[in-house]
């Protein structure tokens, strides 16, 4: 509408500028690369993550390559390009997950290639008709002046460097407080029931009720019609596991309980009913 | 603390220099060595001047500290500095207005204009004394206030005093004129004099209070007084028969002098409220230190200051004069500074044991910080000097009132983080980075010195009233070249800046998770943050002179960050119950590999799983973790929102400027901190909503092609999220109608609009006819519900309790104050904005009115809040709304050319607005930080307990077996325990008498077979109180209605009674059933 007004992010309108016919085939080389790279990578036997992260980069250089000829800017392709990417793989996981197809890492892959050749053909269609002739010389040699827009990011490079320093700091710095802050608690479940063996297993939490080692002295005890049996008194290493088979009649209803030696209220129940 | 402060004293001598720069000092600035030696005249006679004050005053607190308690030093210390700044405020320039009315007013009316000015100001001082402690005790709460002006007599010494200073402030720049140079310094000895001995008498009397301290210095001001007018009493030729007082003598108030005076006060403001804020934040003994450690520090800042005052005074008006000799004076100033250190440093220890061991135990690290802030106040003075040359005082107001904020803020936060010492060191920091941002002009101008740009920089362009067809913004600062810094260093540093925002928001939760309770340190820091993100970004939009680009990157850097703060929050997992919702259907994708699962925690969402599908993609391809995929995806959907508001606006005004400011305002959207951050369906529509509207309006008109990716991204906001959707659709239709009425002479105009409306609409018929999809019910359940409330509102008046959530927990006092300003501030703002952009009608431009419309619709906001349902329903759509609220908001503001001074205004009302829109639309701050478990209450439920219980699900129950629990424990088991969770939405099944209900029977027994639940989850802790969310399971839960007490711990533990029924886990919380012997599958 009025984009030659606006300085910087919104540059100008002039779409049918003739463009250089060597810049023009260089930067469809340089897309196709990418592209013929992400088709080749698993016929190479490259690891998953290679494949699948050479094919989002090949549709991002599609979509950034299409988001491009709108020449509106700086602002306007970062926008198109990420919002094309969302629409493109939500569209086609759409196109995958509701189909025979699937959601696999193959399936993903090869839509996301298709949708980026399908791009790309239709990019360098539009391209090569744009081209009109070839730079002359004297403009060729002339150093190109990086857009506005560049500027700007290249200027900014550093300065985002500091600030996601900072969001790393600021992320670890919280994970190490949750990871402080989250002691898992003392934990009673069962195991292998088998017959009258029945697993009765301890968890502690990363540090111990008595101090940094383990958690303990612990007695387990069973009930059974009101007869109750003690087991040997154990320690749980900090974030280890104790299991303690107990011996329980093949039927019945049975109470399974951890305590403190000296306490008869019991610190967890478990009930068995068989 | 002295009678004259180093920089009250500049109110004294600047204007001596002003008004006289063309008499004597005209010929003596002319050239070098004259100069300098001026200077030094100056520097010596105002450093002798402050030294006599020095010396005595030192004696005085060291008498203070030796016969007083330390924390009676620090309400003193604190006491006298507010005196001296509200004394100094109520002056409201009077003293520099006589400095340049005297001369030229008659002998005969010159004593009726001071006293006039002297009662004008006391009346000034008294009243700001004497309202000012009262608001901050009494309505702000702050207490710690009270032993200051606590009770009616020491409201009234308090008030008095201050008036006191006002008087003599004012009085000490007339003598200047009615008397002569020494008689300055005679007031101020004799005052320092009988204030010492009245302390001594007043500690003799057996006096211990901080207030007693207070009274002697204020005795000391009062008999000063007479001596004045003793002094310059004149003859009968001076006698003045008319009245005592005429206010009509005042008028004129020149605004040099209010200029002059502004800048004076906000220099010293931040020095002298730093007492204040110790006293508030950390005790009256804290204080005693800190405030011993300040006046000790003064005579290391006085001698730089007073060169650069001198360098002001003696340059008789010529900026060249002064950039000469600051290559001087800048290096002198520092030299002497650091020589202080060099002293102070390792004799910090010796200096305070003068007042006392205690001073000297807790002191020593306070004394050399303080000693240390010398340095960067070499710079902040030299920057003083030369905005006052350059006839900038206005400005330099403001950048000083900003720095002055940012140097508290950096206290207050210092301060929760390590005391007296935290508080000095990042005084210290804010300091450091003041005196790299002013030095900056310094260089600059030193540098253009020879050259006329200097003197043309601040002159005001002419203005720019043109408006380009179709565009709804005049744009004159895009015609201007930006300023010299802005245009070398762009955005880069703010970006740096606010994300340093992210560290005290870290800080504030480590230290929350650590104590559990989310104390006010932890608050602060967390508020803080968010301010450090929003507030430059605020003020780089409207900053004058600034690139656009610049504005626009600080505007989406802005939005980038609040999204990575939720990240800081949650740095793990997803926890909140949204959020559970959606993790458990990319679960259900992942695992399947198909669409439409079935989502128990919230069927509709799988037929709506853009946001999923675009992180299965990011995890399936890169190997990455679902969180961290998700994470990705998230801050792409901000970007993409950040921009596609930037260029909405931008394309409609025609200014890029304007987007930039749009993008801050949509900030204050009350959803976009929290629930339009949250790994949600909506978070991805909303962005995807906004770029189809830019994608239609951007398109190129005449091709075929052109609205093919405007028809793809409406299909991907159908696949993302259906509300969206349909308001989407609904928007593009009001579009066309409004082409359509607007530019009848155009019709093809409407067709684009028709188009990708169709598009959506057709998208939107075949997800919600997709077999399954239950939209159709859950909708109607909102809108029934909603109508419900609505009706019992007009009805009958019942709402909900405002500030109050379920379990009777009320919001804060400040975060009720925070509210309430930022919806006041928005409705007025937004109401102006709207009654100015009237005009634009005129210009019949369909997306603009468009826009208008949606903006009228925001009182709809506030008003939700008025019952349960319609508050989520409002909150919801606050996300559209801002789209319009933020274009004629920010059109608005950028309606009138910007300056320094309006730039503060806006970007504090802005920050305003931010902060109460935080609290209003992610809770309140507590509840926004992790802590101790909280029943029923969404992240704050989500703890090692609950999630010990749900891993060992994970690793113990065959996957996607039948569970039940309550509205957390149940809601975990789903995403991380792979399991199927029994809701009432997913299954139509209420089971929750299964926890909720103390007694056992058959109805259970019904239920646990209807339902299959094999196992069940109960959280014993939900007997510890009411819900914080409402309910403990899902609305319309067993005995929700009239619920006044917990639900019964019999109810959570029933279970273990029933035959049949195994307890198979306890970790103490959390304890499972396996029901397999009542029926279950």
């Amino acid at each position: 509408m009025l984009p030659d007004l606006l300085p910087d992010l919104l540059p100008d309108l002039s779409r049918d500028r003739p463009r250089d016919l060597t810049r023009t085939a260089a930067d469809l080389a340089a897309r196709s690369a990418v592209l013929l790279a992400a088709g080749l990578a698993p016929l190479l036997g490259a690891p998953d993550a290679v494949v699948g992260g050479l094919a989002l980069l090949a549709l991002a250089v599609v979509v950034d390559a299409l988001a491009g000829r709108r020449r509106l800017g700086p602002a306007d392709r970062l926008l198109v390009t990420v919002g094309g990417l969302l629409v493109t793989l939500v569209l086609v996981g759409l196109l995958l997950g509701s189909t025979g197809l699937g959601l696999s890492h193959r399936t993903w892959v090869l839509a996301l290639l298709t949708a980026a050749a399908a791009g790309l053909a239709g990019h360098a269609v539009l391209a090569l008709r744009g081209v009109r002739r070839p730079v002359p010389p004297d403009e060729r040699h002339r150093p190109p002046r990086p857009p506005p827009g560049l500027r700007t990011a290249v200027r900014l490079v550093p300065w985002v460097a500091i600030a996601a320093v900072v969001v790393v700091v600021a992320v670890n710095t919280s994970a190490t407080s949750q990871s402080e802050a989250t002691r898992a608690p003392l934990e009673l479940s069962f195991g292998r029931v088998s017959g009258s063996q029945v697993e009765v297993v301890v968890s502690a939490g990363d540090t111990g009720d008595t101090g940094p080692g383990s958690t303990g002295p612990l007695e387990v005890r069973t009930a059974t019609d009101g007869n109750e049996v003690s087991y040997p008194l154990i320690d749980v290493a900090a974030g280890g596991t104790t299991t303690v088979t107990v011996s329980l009649p093949p039927s019945g209803r049975f109470v399974v309980t951890l305590s403190y030696p000296d306490q008869t209220q019991p610190l967890r129940t478990l009930v068995l009913d068989r | 603390m002295t009678d004259v402060l180093p920089h009250q004293a500049e109110a004294e001598a600047a204007p001596t220099a002003l008004e006289e720069p063309t008499g004597s000092s005209g010929s003596m600035g002319a050239t070098g060595p004259s100069g300098l030696r001026r200077i030094a005249a100056i520097s010596t006679s105002l450093v002798g001047t402050y030294a006599t004050t020095s010396a005595l005053g030192l004696v005085f607190w060291l008498v203070a500290a030796r016969q007083f308690p330390i924390s009676a030093v620090g309400v003193a210390g604190a006491a006298v500095a507010a005196m001296m700044l509200l004394g100094t405020l109520g002056t409201c320039g009077l003293g520099t207005m006589l400095i340049a009315r005297l001369p030229l007013t008659e002998q005969g009316r010159r004593r009726l204009l001071t006293r006039s000015a002297l009662v004008v100001a006391g009346a000034g001082g008294v009243v700001l004394a004497a309202l000012v402690p009262l608001v901050a005790v009494h309505l702000v709460g702050v207490t710690a206030l009270a032993p200051i002006t606590g009770t009616p007599a020491l409201a009234v010494l308090f008030a008095v005093g201050a008036g006191l200073v006002s008087v003599s402030v004012v009085l000490d720049q007339a003598v200047l004129v009615l008397g002569n140079g020494s008689l300055q310094l005679e007031r101020n000895t004799l005052a320092s004099v009988v204030k010492l001995a009245a302390l001594v008498a007043l500690a003799a009397g057996g006096q211990t209070g901080g207030m007693a301290i207070f009274l002697a210095w204020t005795v000391g001001t009062a008999v000063s007084l007479p001596l004045v007018a003793w002094r310059t009493r004149g003859g009968r030729s001076l006698a003045d028969p008319g009245p005592l007082v005429d206010r009509g003598v005042l008028r004129g108030l020149g605004g040099l002098a209010a200029s002059h005076h502004a800048l004076t006060t906000a220099l010293q403001a931040p020095l002298q409220l730093l007492p204040l804020l110790v006293l508030v934040g950390v005790s009256a003994q804290g204080n005693g230190v800190f405030s011993t450690a300040l006046q000790v520090t003064g005579a290391v800042f006085a001698l730089p200051f007073a060169i650069s005052v001198a360098l002001f005074a003696s340059a008789a008006g010529s900026e060249r004069d002064v950039l000469h000799r600051m290559r001087l004076t800048v290096p002198l100033s520092l030299a002497v500074s650091v020589g202080a250190n060099l002293v102070l440093l390792p004799l910090a220890g010796p200096v305070l044991s003068l007042f006392g061991a205690q001073y000297s135990a807790e002191g020593v690290d306070v004394l050399r910080l303080l000693a240390l802030a010398g340095l960067p106040f070499v710079v902040k003075d030299h920057y003083v000097a030369l905005r006052r040359v350059q006839g900038r005082a206005g400005r330099a107001s403001a950048v000083l009132l900003v720095a002055g904020c940012f140097e508290l803020a950096a206290a207050a936060i210092g301060m929760a983080a390590d005391g007296v010492v935290g508080l000095c060191t990042w005084w210290l920091g804010a300091l450091v980075v003041e005196a790299l941002v002013l030095g900056w002009p310094l260089l600059v101008a030193a540098r253009t010195t020879a050259t006329p740009a200097v003197a043309a920089a601040g002159r005001p362009l002419p203005p720019v009233a043109a408006l380009a067809p179709a565009v709804t913004v005049a744009r004159p600062e895009e015609q201007r070249p930006p300023g010299r810094l802005a245009g070398l260093v762009g955005a880069g540093p703010a970006v740096a800046l606010m994300s340093l925002g992210l560290l005290p928001i870290a800080e504030a939760v480590s230290r929350s998770r650590a104590d559990g309770s989310g104390g006010t340190t932890a608050q602060a820091l967390y508020v803080g943050g968010l301010v450090l993100i929003f507030a430059p970004a605020a003020i780089g939009v409207f900053w004058p002179r600034l690139r656009s680009s610049t504005r626009a990157v600080l505007a989406v850097t802005m939005l980038m960050l609040l999204q990575l703060t939720r990240l800081v929050v949650d740095p793990v997992r997803f926890v909140r119950h949204d959020e559970l919702t959606h993790v458990n259907g990319l679960r259900l994708i992942e695992q399947s590999g198909r669409l439409f699962g079935d989502n128990p925690l919230l069927p509709v969402t799988s037929y709506y799983p853009g946001l999923q599908l675009a992180t299965d993609a990011v995890r399936t391809l890169t190997g990455a973790s679902d969180h961290a995929s998700a994470v990705a995806v998230l801050l792409a959907c901000r970007l993409v929102l950040a921009l596609a508001v930037l260029l909405v606006v931008a394309r409609v005004t025609g200014s890029l400027r304007v987007g930039a400011a749009a993008v801050v305002l949509y900030a204050c959207n009350l959803q976009l901190l929290a629930f339009n951050a949250q790994y949600s369906y909506q978070t991805m529509a909303l962005p995807l909503a906004a770029l189809t509207v830019y994608l239609v309006l951007s398109r190129r008109p005449g091709t075929r092609l052109a609205l093919l990716p405007a028809v793809a991204a409406v299909g991907a906001v159908a696949v993302s999220h259906h509300l969206t959707t349909a308001l989407l659709v609904i928007a593009l239709l009001v579009w066309a109608v409004l082409e359509w009425l607007l530019r009848r002479g155009r019709p093809r105009s409407v067709a684009p609009m028709l188009v990708v409306a169709g598009a959506g609409a057709v998208a939107f018929a075949l997800l919600a006819l997709n077999p399954g999809n239950p939209l159709g019910g859950y909708l109607g359940d909102i809108a029934g519900g909603s109508v419900s409330a609505v009706e019992g509102v007009i009805g009958s008046g019942e709402s909900r309790p405002l500030f109050e959530n379920a379990a009777g927990v009320r919001t804060a006092a400040w975060e009720r104050y925070a509210i309430l300003a930022s919806l006041v501030v928005t409705l007025v703002v937004l109401l102006v904005a709207l009654w100015r952009a009237r005009r634009l009608l005129a210009q019949r431009s369909s997306v603009v009115v468009l826009l208008l419309l949606v903006a009228l619709l925001y009182p709809l906001i506030p008003a939700g809040h008025l019952t349960v349902a319609t508050a989520e329903v409002g909150d919801r759509s606050a996300g559209f709304v801002f789209l319009g609220v933020a274009f004629v908001v920010a059109w608005w503001c950028w309606q009138r050319e910007a300056g320094r001074g309006r730039t503060v205004v806006l970007a504090t009302v802005a920050t305003v607005a931010f902060v109460g829109s935080v609290v209003l639309g992610a809770g309140s701050v507590v509840n926004q930080l992790p802590g101790a478990f909280r029943v029923s209450d969404d992240a704050r439920s989500v703890d090692a307990d609950n999630l010990a219980a749900t891993a060992w699900m994970a690793t113990h129950l065959p996957p996607d077996s039948v569970v039940y629990g309550d509205r957390v424990g149940g809601r975990l088991a789903g995403p991380y325990a792979g399991q199927y969770v029994v809701t009432h939405v997913g299954t139509g099944i209420d089971a929750s008498r299964l926890l909720l209900d103390p007694e056992f029977g058959p109805a259970d027994v019904a239920l646990v077979r209807e339902a299959g639940i094999r196992y069940l989850i109960a959280d014993r802790r939900d007997a510890n109180g009411l819900p914080n969310q409402g309910v403990y399971v899902e609305s319309g839960e067993f005995g929700e209605d009239g619920r006044v007490a917990p639900v019964p711990a019999a109810a959570l533990r029933k279970f273990g009674d029933v035959p049949g029924v195994q307890a198979i886990y306890d970790n103490g919380s959390v304890v499972i059933y396996d029901l397999e012997a009542l029926g279950a599958p």
